[in-house]
């Protein structure tokens, strides 16, 4: 049979997918690993274990406490806003309903801080200290700003549900207990789903706590670290951390549901319902629910408009933008390219069950769950040295962080696409004779060009949002844009400060437009 | 800057100084300057590298230097592009935040010491370069520009060189306190008549920190911290930083709290209802304190930004030129304008509301001392602070 | 570019399964089956739903390994005991699944020339081939349309030339024909049937339907619960059936004679 002495053609063909996916795999240990294990080895070489002993400071489990609370708020919240709207979303036949979707969606895709700034403007100093300074604002911006995950994941869920089956119980029901008893069921796995992915959001948010004046969790990581320069204690109050962000990955397993970052994607595959004219006496409805869904994302940037042109900001932005624009752009676009590439090849084998891109996946997790602050940590840790200058030194050191942190949302985005496509496809091509390279580069891919191009939009949507990871190791003179904001915030002048969140705005908005101009598009092949 | 694009051959940093002080390019936070000429402005954002070639410096194409800075981004950035279009060398700057103030950029220099990324370091006060100092990791460099700096507020040898300096200063709510019963001590912030009615930022960072430290150097660890004591059990409310004390003062949640001049300044500008007292400026009968606190002069605390050079950077020659250019008289303006810091030399006039550094009875501090009880404080400021 | 010796292949059947078992979970899905499609024969492997049909195909593809048994192709091992010696790209086979899985993003043509190149077929030699294979099929002016474009039943025929135009060692048809109405069905049925034996290309036809299987296959291998417990001719196996089961299965079927669903099966019948 000659199985043992193949030509060296047929050798490199059998082995393909194992050698590009261990190299692919590599990489992301790489990116991931190393940083962490360096930071560990440094921190033990130390300190030891005696750093353990903060965890156990009252001090340390009042906030702790404290930062559970405030997260299971902003949870409740934004399930209590984003429950309703996506059952009415994944619905709702009106046109120009997945533009009120995308909008609802927008402040996901900021810097939460920003989303904060806005309502400050907008509330004045008084109507904001009254109601904005203090752990019950904190709650309530993070609940509003994350709240559209439930939404996107609600209305995914209730437009994929059977026509067949609501048509059956609206013959015996009226619409609103066909919404309770019906689409409510089907649907709570995706708003479980996305009620943890706030929880975990709203735990370790910084920015929005340490503006509206509210010392968390997480903001003594980083007051260890920044202020005491203490790493070991830094890294020893990870450990909660890190757990709760591993508690809520089994959570997510166990709710059986679809990955994290398939927001938009999956309503995108699949064809809009026809519009049509909804009675008169429900218009009344939909305007509440139109403003419930678009106000907490238009009057914070209403807010920053506000301030920016009240205080003449735009005639010095430019003086003030350096280079952090180009930064921004350019780390973000290599950090998304990057991240797709690994993305074709790890979604497409984690959808096919390999085990090495199990694992590559979960360290992939993990990168995205662990703090920020570790991981930016490590980075410096690992790459700080002579020999890697020209890494750490350059804006390559920028990208190798955001592929580290966010490699997951484009494996995830891609993974799903795949999945949402007939093994057969590619089980033929393999049949017909096509070597994993072949179907990859020739079936899979082309296959999945909107998934693809989805990964690099929302990894550079999230690389583009960054900045608890850049900020501890941006190169000198290479700040990103919302570096750069949180850095003049406490001191820049309220109006500049929101001129260049505008500019933020903008730019987010530009890459937003492009995805949906992706999703809105019709399919290319009806398949 | 306006110079832009014009054949500047004089390698005189100060020189272009002078014509970018007056163009009144660079933005000012507080108060909104009226908008400089749009081809001013826009020639001033976009210092890239590439077009530092374009300035006609002679031999700074290529040239870069690298700063971190714990002076406020708004601030030093325009001081910084200044410096770019002044001499062609490209500034890349790494910024402080202000949850991290004055320890986020030491720490980062501290973390690269081993393989150090910057050149130069310009602190917003005067102690933390002391821990670099102290670890032997700068550079001595006595500028000729420091000749008009007073002896106080720098280093014989070069180690360290200071100015444009801030002051420590109550701010007090007009509103909610009479004129009659002005505080005129810090003592006043521990004294049970403003329970519950004062504010100090979180002593673990920025220049409360510094104050703190200068206090236990003046009056020794005991009485500090006993004063420290009287100030929790007198209910002081603990703010994120200086600027929060600002807020809080402006709104009128407090009587009377702790700050920084570059705060008050911009309390008065914002049109809040507010006076700065600057403490400590009386003699000793006239204060009203408890017992257990040392009633000598004290003085108001001058803090003046502080610029190093790092050993073992990569650009030595032009971190030398950046620290001329930082010390040059007319930054020193420049900041007196744009960010209300107190000027140290004589000649420099400054601004509306802020006194000279030598109109009043500064406290006398040896920055280095400072700097020692800053560290061996830490932990028991930990525990006062509850941490 | 196979992975199977040409040689081997001259006298061996094209496709055997021996003894061949593969469970899921606690299931056994085939419990030791065994079956073989001689050169140039059609094989109708008739069973209902869920008795293994499909897992049959994913074994001789090599998209699965058995737990027990061989799988061999022209005679060569391609699959053991939980091994798949030779990989689906090697095997020189052509398959239509139950959803075609035409890949939509290519044209017709595009869809007939992946294999070809794959297997390294040089480019004037792939379009000479794939012109005569779709003039065969009568698609020759919807080359350079994409699937979506096509009516059901173009799309079946170009699902089946996609398969014979890499002229494969034998060719998996996965119940192919069942999302089509009767009289698309009756139309197709004669159009495979023509095409398979035109060309001698051996074939395993998986069906869930009687009358299929007994218009296409020389022979029917009737599947129970992941077993072949009946094998042959049609007459054969309507003459003693070798359990109830079988005869209910048969029962449907109009006896010999003119037969509506396509000509009667002639027997080129071996053992």
């Amino acid at each position: 049979m000659g199985a043992h002495t193949l030509e060296p053609a047929r050798w490199w063909r059998r082995r393909q997918e194992p050698l590009v996916l261990a190299v692919v795999a590599l990489l992301v240990a790489a990116a991931v690993l190393v940083p962490l294990v360096s930071l560990a080895a440094g921190v033990f070489a130390r300190d030891g274990a005696a750093a353990f002993a903060v965890l156990g400071s009252p001090r340390v489990r009042t906030l702790f406490a404290r930062s559970l609370a405030l997260a299971a708020a902003a949870t409740v919240l934004a399930l209590a806003a984003g429950l309703p709207l996506g059952l009415w979303l994944g619905r709702a036949t009106f046109r120009g309903r997945r533009v009120v979707l995308l909008v609802h969606a927008f402040p996901l895709f900021l810097p939460p801080f920003l989303v904060a700034l806005g309502w400050f403007h907008l509330l004045g100093r008084t109507g904001a200290r009254v109601l904005l300074f203090g752990p019950a604002g904190v709650g309530a911006v993070l609940g509003f700003a994350f709240a559209p995950l439930v939404t996107a994941l609600v209305a995914l869920a209730v437009e994929a549900v059977d026509p067949a089956l609501v048509d059956a119980a609206r013959a015996v029901a009226r619409p609103a207990r066909v919404a309770t008893h019906v689409l409510l069921p089907l649907a709570w796995p995706a708003a479980a789903l996305g009620g943890l992915v706030v929880f975990v959001l709203a735990f370790s948010e910084l920015g929005v706590p340490l503006f509206l004046g509210v010392t968390v969790y997480p903001a003594e990581v980083f007051v260890r670290l920044a202020a005491f320069g203490n790493l070991a204690e830094a890294t020893a109050l990870c450990v909660p951390l890190v757990a709760v962000g591993w508690l809520v990955l089994v959570l997510e397993r166990a709710l059986g549901a679809r990955p994290l970052a398939a927001l938009g994607l999956r309503s995108g595959l699949r064809a809009p319902p026809p519009p049509a004219a909804a009675p008169r006496g429900r218009r009344l409805a939909r305007a509440a629910a139109l403003s419930l869904a678009l106000a907490p994302a238009l009057l914070p940037l209403a807010g920053l408009a506000w301030r920016a042109a009240a205080g003449h900001a735009f005639a010095h932005l430019g003086g003030r933008l350096g280079d952090s624009v180009a930064t921004s752009l350019a780390a973000g676009a290599a950090g998304a390219t990057a991240i797709t590439a690994l993305a074709l090849v790890l979604g497409h084998a984690v959808v096919r069950r390999r085990r090495v891109a199990a694992v590559a996946d979960a360290l992939a997790v993990l990168g995205f769950v662990v703090p920020a602050t570790v991981l930016a940590l490590g980075l410096v840790a690992a790459w700080n040295r002579p020999a890697t200058r020209l890494v750490y030194g350059s804006l390559a050191i920028l990208v190798l962080g955001f592929v580290a942190r966010y490699a997951v949302v484009g494996v995830r985005t891609f993974a799903v696409a795949v999945a949402q496509a007939s093994p057969h496809l590619e089980e033929a091509a393999a049949a017909h004779g096509g070597s994993y390279l072949q179907r990859l580069a020739r079936i899979v891919v082309p296959l999945h060009a909107r998934g693809a191009v989805a990964a690099w939009l929302l990894a550079f949507l999230f690389c583009l949002r960054d900045v608890e990871t850049a900020i501890l190791y941006y190169p000198p003179g290479r700040d990103p844009l919302p570096v750069r904001i949180f850095a003049l915030e406490a001191n820049g002048g309220d109006a500049l400060v929101a001129g260049l969140s505008l500019v933020q705005v903008a730019l987010t908005a530009a890459a937003l437009a492009a995805v949906a101009a992706l999703l809105l598009v019709r399919r290319r092949h009806p398949a | 800057m306006t110079a832009r694009g014009r054949p500047w051959g004089a390698k005189a940093a100060t020189a272009a100084a002078v014509a970018w002080a007056l163009s009144g390019c660079g933005v000012g936070s507080a108060p909104p300057s009226p908008a400089p000429s749009s081809s001013s402005s826009s020639s001033a954002s976009w210092p890239s590298s590439s077009a530092s070639g374009a300035t006609g410096v002679p031999g700074a194409e290529g040239h870069e230097v690298v700063v971190y800075t714990s002076v406020d981004q708004v601030f030093s950035e325009p001081v910084l592009q200044a410096f770019e279009a002044a001499t062609g060398v490209k500034v890349r700057a790494v910024y402080d935040t202000e949850e991290a103030k004055s320890t986020g950029v030491l720490n980062r220099l501290l973390a690269e010491a081993a393989s150090p990324r910057a050149d130069v370091f310009w602190s917003g006060d005067p102690v933390r370069p002391f821990v670099l100092v102290k670890r032997g990791l700068v550079a001595p460099y006595v500028s000729p520009e420091a000749a008009g700096i007073p002896a106080a507020f720098k280093a014989a040898d070069g180690t360290w060189t200071g100015f444009a300096a801030r002051a420590r200063v109550l701010l007090v709510n007009t509103t909610r306190v009479a004129a009659a019963d002005r505080p005129r001590s810090v003592r006043d912030l521990a004294d049970p008549r403003w329970k519950g009615a004062v504010a100090v930022a979180n002593p673990l960072f920025g220049t409360t920190t510094m104050h703190v430290a200068a206090l236990v150097a003046a009056w020794g660890e005991p009485a500090a911290h006993s004063f420290l004591d009287a100030l929790k059990a007198n209910g002081v409310r603990l703010a994120t930083s200086n600027g929060d004390v600002k807020r809080l003062v402006a709104a009128g949640e407090v009587a009377f709290g702790l700050c920084d001049t570059d705060d008050a300044h911009e309390a008065l500008a914002d049109g809040a209802p507010v006076e700065v007292v600057y403490p400590d400026q009386d003699p000793p009968a006239a204060v009203s304190g408890t017992t257990a606190v040392p009633t000598a002069p004290l003085g108001t605390l001058v803090m003046p930004t502080s610029v190093v050079v790092l050993k073992g950077g990569p650009h030595p020659d032009d971190a030398r030129r950046l620290v001329d250019f930082l010390l040059s008289a007319e930054v020193e303006r420049r900041l007196a304008d744009a960010a209300a810091h107190m000027p140290l030399r004589a000649g420099v006039p400054s601004p509306p509301g802020v006194r000279r550094a030598g109109e009043l009875r500064a406290m006398t501090v040896d920055f280095a001392r400072v700097a020692d009880a800053m560290e061996a404080d830490q932990p028991w400021l930990r525990e006062w602070v509850g941490l | 570019m196979t992975g199977i010796p040409s040689a081997a292949a001259a006298a061996a059947p094209a496709l055997a399964l021996d003894a061949v078992a593969l469970r899921y979970g606690p299931r056994d899905v085939l419990a030791g089956l065994t079956l073989s499609v001689g050169a140039g024969e059609v094989l109708a492997l008739l069973g209902p739903s869920g008795s293994g049909k499909s897992t049959v195909v994913r074994l001789v593809l090599g998209l699965a390994a058995p737990d027990a048994g061989e799988v061999r192709v022209g005679g060569a091992l391609v699959s053991s005991a939980g091994r798949v010696v030779v990989p689906p790209e090697e095997r020189g086979l052509g398959v239509v699944f139950q959803d075609l899985a035409l890949w939509p993003h290519l044209t017709v043509r595009g869809n007939l020339a992946f294999g070809l190149s794959a297997r390294g077929v040089p480019r004037h030699d792939r379009h000479r081939r794939i012109d005569a294979m779709l003039a065969r099929v009568g698609l020759s002016d919807r080359a350079a349309c994409r699937p979506g474009e096509l009516s059901g039943g173009e799309r079946q025929r170009v699902a089946i030339a996609r398969a014979l135009v890499l002229e494969p060692r034998a060719v998996l048809l996965d119940e192919p024909l069942s999302s089509l109405d009767v009289l698309l069905r009756r139309e197709l049925v004669i159009v495979f049937r023509a095409l398979l034996h035109e060309r001698g290309i051996p074939a395993l036809y998986v069906t869930h339907e009687p009358r299929e299987a007994a218009a296409l296959g020389d022979r029917i291998a009737v599947l129970e619960a992941g077993r072949v417990v009946q094998e042959g001719t049609l007459d054969a196996l309507r003459a003693r059936p070798a359990s109830p089961f079988v005869e209910q299965l048969l029962a449907d079927l109009t006896p010999p004679g003119p037969a509506p669903p396509g000509p009667a099966p002639p027997g080129p019948a071996h053992g």
